[in-house]
This record gives structure tokens, C-alpha cells and sequence, in this order.
């Protein structure tokens, strides 16, 4: 590595919390740098009280601990919640250098596509905001191009000398991200981390990445970007918010991007005066509301062996049609039991799950027409974009299908123009609040973006 | 409670075993369900027999990486009712662990064959070092099988007890083999072996066969 040999140490890390055997520098080349101040050297896991603390993903659960008895009788203990980053234990040794300041460069958004009345007083609001130091909430529905309004955003707060991460749940999603932030910052330093990808040194103006790779930044960011922050993993890993807080430097700012906001979160943005409303999609048609559709006994039926008859006619009629449809299912045991019965009614239809190798695959072919549906998780509910497709979930009664999931699900719907309406249905064995709240919520916004503009 | 492996929370529901104070699985059960048991006879002379615990498949090759590579001990938990079957045999045999490079146990900061023993309770002696730092696993198999000279003696005393050797995984044999042979040059009247797990298929996806 021909760049690292002039490089220090401490520009390497700039501003990170890596593992000490992972930089590519000699143990005396490390060891030096320490003694001299210019990095500071930490154990993975130190003692806390009864139970321990690790220092990567800040982690205090004793759950989460493995202590290992050497037949020498020491002690080894390490942390199982960010095991897969390498080991972090008590023998282990992790460095940070402080971040360099930053060298003021022009970095203006490149994207010439037009904007909405309601993204522009978006971005003009959120601006606002950065220029108050303070965090944002964009809450913008489903399709209503909440990325165009986050780079004016990323803009600003880049040229103000800034440097930004955008952190997501899912790794498609970053790497869906990253040509299109490449296309709008032609002369940013940006780069995409997730799972996988080789340690560099840090010199980036734009982060990209999965919410777990803060656990390795100290310091380092004025502002982090949270896309879909009311979405897992973020919502259920303490650590995860840990990490966030401790990635940004001590005046550095939370923004957050949702269609689905907590009522919580929104009053705590709100109350700043530092939230901004798109309730209007970016073609301008309304949100498609849910149709209920009761089918008590489904589960019984699908036991059986039998597919609901409602089912079977839903899915022949997008057939007919030829159009596209996503069945959700509250459990991927379920849909992986059933989808035999399933392709009899549709030989081209197929199951999909997070965990599922086929998954981007299947999705494209659906895309592409290749597949006529899909049976899947929740995983689909949000992100994916297929023009004229048509959604049904099946048990919407379950506890998985909070409001916002119900929300989110119904936003695959009519994301394009030139077909803006579609089927979404939920089949259920008895309403639930969840159901009618986001049957509300859908409402609600509908009537917003009618009464606004 | 975590599942060592996929390392997700586990339902802390009572279960009898809990209520026995029984030792419960470390492993969830999709994580212990994705464990295959060896189907199938392994002969390698000079050894008497071998015996081979799981398959040496995608799940099992994860979790030997986590376990050595990565440095999850806490792995060798899920193995202690296999490594248990040695037990009968502690009184009348010597159970010798193949070793790992003086250095690879510096890094990883434990013997990973060693540490299998020691959570289901086995005695061991190390009566074998071995000599280069060399990974066979990194070989391919005609690569392996011109291997010499793996391994030395610690010691020139004259071997009296049968002996188990015990290793992670066994593929072409070579390893086993030659430190058989080396037991045997120092007078142990027998030696079998007991491995954690064999590959079925090889690298090329075909059926390996039983016998090299």
C-alpha cells in the first residue's frame, strides 16, 4: 500500500476507533505513535462494576460477555454484540486519533432534476436548521423524494466545512445510494462502508453506510443522517443510538428521515421547530389506501393445504391483468411451508426473506417481468420500487404489521406516474388498531397534501 | 441468553433442563439443526480407526472460521457432549490433541484443539509440536498429500498407552497419518483418532471418497 508508507498513523485513523492489528502499521510503528501522544491506545472490554464494558460498541448487557479461564488460570473476556467486526476483549487493544481538521473545499450538489414546491421548502427548512446547529426530521411519505431533499442538506452542511455520514439499515440500500450521491457530489470524497469492505484511511467528506460501521468512529462527523431511523435494527440495538452519539463530535447533529415517525419522535423535532412535512409524493397523486378484505380462518385453510379462495382470486386477477403483486406473510415459516401450494395457483411466483440468497435476484426478475409475484417477509416493505405492482398481506392482523409496517407496505404501491394507483389489501382475521391507525395516518396525510399548495 | 453462533437472543422460557440445572445447548436450535452428523466410515492406516463427529459442510466451515479464525472460544461449549464420548477411554489412553503452531496460539491466544478438550472435561497431553507454521487447509489435495515432516516428537520417552489423537477436521488424512506414524516409531501400541468433522463433498463439489 504505496499510500499508507507516507501517510502517519494518525491520518490513517483520522477521527476512527479501530482494532490495533487491523492497521497497517508495525507494532513499533504503533507502539511510538502511542508513546508520543499522537495516538491513544484502549482495551477492547474493561471491568464495570460486576459486569464489563466494551469499548467498540459500547455494549454493557453481561449477556453479551464470554470469559474465558486460560489453563494459566487469567482471565480473557470478550463481547459477543460485535463479534462480527473481529474480536473486542480484554487482551485486545484498539487506537483512535483525534480527527484532522478538515481542508474547506467547494463541494456543490451536481443534481439538476426539478423539485417540488413541497421539497424545496423542505430543503429551505432543514437548511434553517443547519444553519442553527441543530438536527432535523424530514418526514416524507413514501415516494415523495426524500434523497433529492437530503442532498441540499448533505450540501450545506459539507460546505460549511462539515463532514456527513448517511447511515441505513440495510446494505442495499447504501449500495443503491452510492451512484446516486455520486452523481450529485462529482467533486466529494465519498465512500460506502458495510459489511466486508477493506479498511482505508480516512479522508472523506461522505460516508455512506450501514448503522453498524459507526461503531468504528470517535468523533468523527458534524452530522449523521439516519435514513429510516424508525426501522430495525436501529429501533431495537441500544448500541447502535450509542454509536451515532459517540461518531459525532460534541456539536454535531442527528438528522432523520422517516415516512413512518414515531409520535414521539416527531414532538421531539417538532418542538425545536426543526421538522418539515412532505405529504405529497413526488407525482403528485395521493397515498393508495388500504381495502379490508376479512378472511377469517386463513390459517386454518393454509394447514390444510388449501389456498384461501379470496387469495387465489386476488392473484389470478393481477395475472389477468399482468401485473406485478407482492404477498406479504407475517412468517417466513409459513410462506416457506406454503409456497408449493402457492405455485399451483401461479407457477412463476417465488418466496423471498432477508435471509433468502436469492432475494435481490428475485426481485429484479419480478421487476423485469421474469416472475409474475412474490410471497415474502417484511423485508419488502420498504425500499423497493416496481411500477404497477399490486400488494396483499395476508394476516395484517398479526403483531408484526405495526401501523408503520402496514404504512411502509402500502407505499410499494403507485410509486409511478404514469400508474399511480393500485391494489393494496389486507386480508385479515379481525381489525386490528394497528390496521386502522395506519389507515388513519394514510388518511391524514392524504387530506394534508390536499389542502396544501 | 445469546446463541453462540448466530449470537440472537434466545427465548429464556423455563425448559426441564433448566429446571435440573442440566447443561443447556449453547446453540440454538437452528444453529444445532444446521450441524450435519458424519455419515460414513473413515479407514487411514496406519491408524486403527477414525472416528468423525459432523460434516464438514458450509455451516460447519463458518463456524470453525468464527471459532479459530475470529477467535470465538466460547464455541468450543457447543461440542462437549461430543468430546465427551472420550471419557471411557481417559483411564486406559492418552488422548494427545494435534497441535497448532507455537505463533498461530500466540495470535489467536488459544489452541483451538485443545480448548474442545478442555470444555468437556477430557485430560490431554501434547506429545507431538509441529514444525512449520504451514496451513493445510490452504492446500490443495495433491498439495497436502507430498507434505513431510509435519511434525516432531517433544520428547524421545517410550510410548506405553494406546493413544487418541483428536483434531477440528480431518480431509485428506495427511496430518493424522504422519503423526500416527511418529507415535508409532516411539512404541504406542495403538493409535485412533477422533476428529470433529470430514468433508463429504470436496472442494469441486463431488463426493469424496471413504478411503485415501
Amino acid at each position: 500500500m504505496k499510500e499508507h508508507e507516507q501517510m502517519t498513523i494518525e491520518r490513517w485513523c483520522n477521527g476512527r476507533l479501530l482494532d490495533e492489528t487491523s492497521l497497517p502499521y508495525s507494532k513499533e510503528a504503533i507502539d511510538e505513535a502511542v508513546e508520543a501522544g499522537r495516538l491513544i491506545r484502549r482495551p477492547g472490554v474493561v471491568k464495570q462494576g460486576r459486569s464489563f464494558r466494551c469499548m467498540r460498541c459500547q455494549n454493557e448487557d453481561p449477556m453479551y460477555f464470554y470469559t474465558h479461564i486460560r489453563s494459566e488460570g487469567e482471565e480473557m473476556t470478550y463481547c459477543m454484540h460485535c463479534l462480527t467486526f473481529g474480536r473486542s476483549s480484554t487482551d485486545g487493544r484498539f487506537v483512535h486519533a483525534p480527527r484532522l481538521p478538515i481542508e474547506r473545499r467547494d463541494v456543490r450538489l451536481a443534481w439538476d432534476g426539478t423539485y417540488t414546491t413541497l421539497q424545496r421548502r423542505a430543503a429551505d427548512e432543514w437548511i434553517e436548521s443547519i444553519e442553527a446547529g441543530r438536527g432535523h426530521l424530514l418526514y416524507a411519505v413514501t415516494g415523495a423524494g426524500k434523497t433529492e431533499v437530503m442532498f441540499r442538506a448533505v450540501e450545506a452542511t459539507v460546505q460549511r466545512g462539515g463532514r456527513v455520514a448517511v447511515v441505513s439499515p440495510r446494505v442495499d440500500v447504501v449500495r443503491e445510494l452510492l451512484p446516486r450521491f455520486e452523481r450529485a457530489f462529482p467533486t466529494a470524497r465519498l465512500i460506502a462502508l458495510y459489511g466486508g469492505v477493506k479498511p482505508v484511511p480516512f479522508a472523506h467528506d461522505i460516508v455512506l453506510a450501514t448503522t453498524h460501521q459507526l461503531y468504528r468512529f470517535y468523533e468523527a462527523f458534524d452530522a449523521v443522517f439516519i435514513d429510516e431511523v424508525d426501522a430495525f435494527p436501529y429501533t431495537a440495538d441500544e448500541t447502535l443510538h450509542r454509536a451515532v452519539e459517540r461518531s459525532l463530535v460534541p456539536s454535531g447533529v442527528v438528522h432523520a428521515v422517516t415516512a413512518t415517525p414515531s409520535r414521539a419522535l416527531r414532538r421531539t423535532y417538532e418542538k425545536e421547530g426543526a421538522l418539515s412535512i412532505i405529504p405529497k409524493r413526488f407525482h403528485g397523486y395521493p397515498l393508495v389506501e388500504p381495502t379490508y378484505d376479512a378472511l377469517f380462518g386463513y390459517e386454518r385453510a393454509l394447514r390444510k393445504g388449501r389456498v384461501p379462495r379470496k387469495v387465489e382470486r386476488w392473484m389470478r386477477r393481477c395475472m389477468e391483468r399482468r401485473v406485478p403483486y407482492l404477498l406479504f406473510f407475517p412468517s417466513i415459516d409459513v410462506m416457506e411451508q406454503t409456497e408449493a401450494l402457492f405455485r399451483t395457483i401461479d407457477p412463476r411466483v417465488r418466496a423471498v426473506h432477508s435471509e433468502h440468497p436469492k432475494r435481490a435476484e428475485r426481485v429484479r426478475a419480478l421487476r423485469d417481468g421474469k416472475l409474475s409475484g412474490l410471497l415474502t417477509s417484511t423485508i419488502l416493505e420498504r425500499g423497493v420500487t416496481i411500477s404497477s405492482v399490486q400488494v396483499a398481506v395476508l394476516g395484517a392482523e398479526q403483531p408484526i404489521f405495526t401501523s408503520e409496517a402496514l404504512v411502509q407496505i402500502g407505499g410499494r404501491v403507485g410509486r409511478s406516474a404514469d400508474d399511480p394507483t393500485g391494489d393494496f389489501r389486507l386480508f385479515h382475521h379481525g381489525i386490528t388498531r394497528a390496521m386502522d391507525e395506519a389507515r388513519r395516518a394514510i388518511r391524514s396525510l392524504n387530506k394534508r397534501g390536499r389542502d396544501v399548495e | 441468553m445469546i446463541c453462540y453462533l448466530c449470537l440472537k437472543k434466545r427465548e429464556t422460557s423455563l425448559s426441564w433442563r433448566r429446571l435440573f440445572r442440566l447443561r443447556e445447548d449453547v446453540l440454538c436450535d437452528e444453529c444445532r439443526q444446521s450441524l450435519v452428523p458424519y455419515d460414513g466410515k473413515l479407514t487411514l492406516s496406519p491408524l486403527r480407526d477414525v472416528i468423525i463427529c459432523y460434516e464438514y459442510d458450509e455451516s460447519m466451515s463458518h463456524l470453525l472460521y468464527t471459532y479459530k479464525k475470529i477467535g470465538h472460544v466460547a464455541l468450543a461449549e457447543a461440542f462437549i457432549s461430543d468430546f465427551k464420548r472420550l471419557a471411557p477411554l481417559v483411564r486406559t489412553h492418552d488422548i494427545v490433541p494435534i497441535p497448532a503452531h507455537s505463533t498461530d496460539v500466540e495470535r489467536r491466544k488459544f489452541a483451538h484443539v485443545d480448548e474442545l478438550l478442555r470444555a468437556a472435561g477430557i485430560p490431554y497431553r501434547h506429545l507431538l509440536r509441529k514444525r512449520h507454521s504451514i496451513q493445510l487447509s490452504a492446500m490443495e489435495r495433491h498439495e497436502r498429500l507430498k507434505q513431510r515432516h509435519l511434525f516432531e516428537s517433544i520428547s524421545s520417552e517410550r510410548l506405553t498407552r494406546p493413544i487418541v489423537l483428536v483434531d477440528d477436521v480431518v480431509t485428506t488424512g495427511t496430518t493424522l497419518r504422519q503423526a500416527a506414524a511418529l507415535l508409532y516409531e516411539r512404541g504406542a501400541p495403538d493409535v485412533r483418532a477422533f476428529v470433529l468433522s470430514r468433508p463429504i463433498h470436496n472442494r469441486r463439489g463431488n463426493r469424496a471418497n471413504g478411503r485415501n
